[in-house]
């Protein structure tokens, strides 16, 4: 099976300049995390760079740590054929994150499947509302804690 | 006193065993279970069965379900495919209350009977007998089309024979 | 200047062309769409959830129910995302096997695909001719695993059944019947006029916009672009085979419903090299009774009819995952309509939504 890593020279390259990123050790695919403070400036350069030039956002999620959450980022480069995961950890407490949808309108449906499944509020986002659940919908069932 | 009465209960009498009567209702119940005409209203898996049932191989026409009608007016079997979750609970009943009488439910597959493999989901309603009386439960995970085909016999039966079986939703009314 | 009002219509959940439970609040100028908004979650199950309750082999029936129409596909992309994580090795001959499945099951949901835009354009009869042929392959599937729809045909480190003997002589007879059949859908539907009216031309999908908002499989090649996870991230044995990816240019209706019909053909190709270098073998790898990943996580992807499809799985270490999310294409692909529907005529937007084959059970989930 293929593997669409990135490059090694690349990430070290991206790495230097951001403070909080780190690249995680995994044998299947490139994966990396950063703080929030430092995400969003981190898509705009992955998306517009052109060695990197992950054009195609292919999908968000979030994963409930109980005390913090990871929001994940799969990226594709459609002209180099690299992928990447990019990995955002935040706070249990009132979670919410910057949102990528002005750079990838394609986030404005997986935000808000986030939100309305595990309560990250996107902050930014044109409109976030809940999307599989009905409006009136009490607590966020993917979390750890929700009682049905 | 007493001879009016007598009167009156022979005339209730004939008239209970009025016989023209009794013949147009059971013509009329042998016209609707020969043309039962469904409600297009396909939900989950077990909608590509209805579909299939539809198709050529097996046909659901030549048992006088000629035509899947959009419209619930139009309509007189709702088939009910697939699970119904809460968001959509309101819809299937305001639907169901648009159709005109008589009608019909038949509740096709597992889910539809029961939840199914979503029972202990948070969004998943228990069957949809809960809030809608059902007159076929045809279970399957999705059943084949031959079984969608007996259901509706089966109705057929049930309507020529009311005094068969008693439709009942899930809370006994 | 006379203003019309501006109507707003809605498309329920009830509605014999939206593909399933799906919604959309139209405004409407006179018959012109001046905005679409998409309303799903009709269907919503709670799959993601209900699959940290269950262990790893007891999740892969939930695989079929989600993308009903090409479930092998499904099953495939969860079982090899949990060989990866858990380093099995799959015989040669189990991996040709799921090829010669998810492509059937490919076949299947174009053809579906292909039936429902005939009858959203009220062509019944065409709707009629390839659910015959469909019927051909679901037999042959039932065949092999004795379900047609939902099948649950392949196992952590193999399939569960080898091939019957009827099943190869059967095949074969098929692929060598299809494309006759698939000239006589030709023949009924794309030459016709009204047809080629209500599609060319309709609801053209630039390809910036398509890789921008995520689309991806059929929707994406038809405006050119050509990304195919078999080709560009290739699984399984994909990589033993010769086969192109069909790409049109246009981006309309009519393109992607052309589209369907190359990839049919480049299935049957597929297959037919599958059938040709089919080795003897076992069917299982060797896999521990109980099925325990190690802690770590894995997205993995998969290309089905609608797309790519993506299975992004965390482990703690024990026999059940610790999150499962399932990233279904038309979830993403849907998001495109409301863009791709301003500005047509109500008519238009059927065909448009017909093109794009959205998935219930996969917006869902």
């Amino acid at each position: 099976m293929g593997n669409n890593s990135m490059a090694p020279g690349l990430i070290s390259k991206i790495s230097s300049r951001y403070f909080s990123m780190t690249i995680l050790n995994d044998q299947h695919t490139t994966k990396v995390q950063v703080e929030e403070n430092d995400l969003i400036y981190l898509m705009e350069e992955l998306k517009n760079d052109p060695d990197l030039h992950f054009d195609l956002l292919l999908d968000i999620t979030a994963v409930d740590y109980l005390d913090h959450y990871i929001v994940v980022y799969n990226l594709f480069s459609l002209k180099h054929g690299h992928k990447i995961m990019v990995k955002c950890r935040i706070e249990h407490e009132n979670p919410s994150l910057i949102t990528v949808s002005d750079l990838y309108p394609a986030a404005e449906v997986l935000e808000c499947e986030v939100y309305d499944l595990m309560g990250i509020e996107f902050v930014s986002h044109p409109n976030l509302h809940r999307i599989l659940l009905p409006d009136d919908f009490e607590g966020f069932p993917l979390r750890k804690d929700y009682k049905s | 006193m007493g001879i009016d009465a007598q009167q009156q209960v022979d005339t209730q009498e004939l008239l209970k065993n009025n016989i023209i009567l009794t013949s147009i209702e059971k013509l009329l119940d042998w016209g609707r279970a020969h043309s039962l005409w469904p409600l297009t209203f396909g939900i989950a898996c077990c909608a590509i069965e209805m579909m299939a049932t539809n198709g050529a191989r097996y046909d659901f026409s030549r048992f006088g379900s000629e035509l899947f009608r959009p419209s619930p007016r139009q309509a007189d079997l709702m088939i009910i495919p697939g699970s119904v979750n809460r968001k959509l609970q309101p819809l299937v009943e305001r639907v169901y209350q648009q159709m005109a009488d008589p009608k019909y439910v038949i509740a096709m597959g597992n889910c539809a009977i029961s939840g199914g493999p979503y029972r202990d989901s948070y969004a998943v309603l228990p069957g949809v007998d809960s809030f809608l009386p059902v007159d076929v439960y045809i279970p399957g995970c999705p059943p084949r089309p031959e079984a969608l085909i007996f259901g509706l016999l089966k109705l057929r039966e049930k309507i020529i024979h009311p005094e068969k079986a008693v439709r009942l939703r899930s809370d006994g009314k | 200047m006379p203003r019309t009002q501006e109507l707003h219509l809605n498309m329920g959940p009830q509605h014999p062309s939206t593909h399933g439970v799906y919604r959309c609040v139209l405004t409407l100028d006179g018959e012109t769409v001046t905005s679409a908004e998409n309303h799903i979650g009709y269907l919503h199950r709670g799959i993601e959830k209900i699959a940290e309750s269950k262990t790893y082999p007891q999740f892969l029936p939930y695989t079929d129910r989600m993308d009903y129409l090409c479930p092998m596909v499904y099953n495939q992309g969860y079982v090899e995302t949990i060989e990866i994580m858990m380093g099995v090795e799959v015989p040669v001959r189990a991996e040709y096997i799921r090829v010669i499945m998810a492509e059937l099951s490919r076949i299947t949901s174009h053809l579906v695909m292909v039936a429902t835009m005939a009858i959203d354009l009220s062509s019944s009869t065409g709707w009629m001719y390839c659910l015959r042929e469909r019927e051909k392959i679901l037999d042959l599937i039932e065949m092999v695993c004795g379900s047609r729809l939902t099948v649950s045909y392949m196992r952590i480190g193999g399939v569960s059944e080898d091939l019957p003997d009827e099943f190869i002589p059967g095949l074969r007879k098929f692929i060598g019947e299809l494309p006759a059949y698939l000239d006589e859908v030709h023949e009924l539907l794309t030459g016709n006029e009204i047809f080629q009216a209500r599609t060319k031309g309709i609801g053209i999908l630039p390809p910036d916009m398509a890789i921008a908002y995520g689309v991806t499989g059929p929707n994406l090649r038809a405006s050119g672009v050509a990304y195919d996870v078999r080709r560009a991230q290739p699984y399984s044995v994909y990589d033993h085979f010769n086969f192109e990816i069909p790409v049109r240019f246009n981006g309309d209706s009519l393109d992607r419903y052309l589209l369907r019909f190359d990839e049919i053909e480049q299935s049957l190709r597929i297959i037919e090299q599958a059938l040709d270098g089919l080795p003897e073998g076992e069917i299982k790898g060797k896999v521990p009774k109980l099925i325990k990943v190690q802690p770590g996580e894995v997205y993995h992807q998969v290309e089905s009819s609608k797309g790519a499809v993506g299975f992004f799985v965390v482990s703690d270490g024990s026999n059940k995952p610790y999150r499962l999310h399932i990233r279904g294409p038309s979830f993403v692909n849907i998001g495109v309509f409301p863009e791709l529907a301003r500005g047509w005529k109500i008519q238009d937007i059927i065909s448009i939504l017909a093109s794009i084959d959205p998935v219930l059970g996969e917006i869902d989930r």
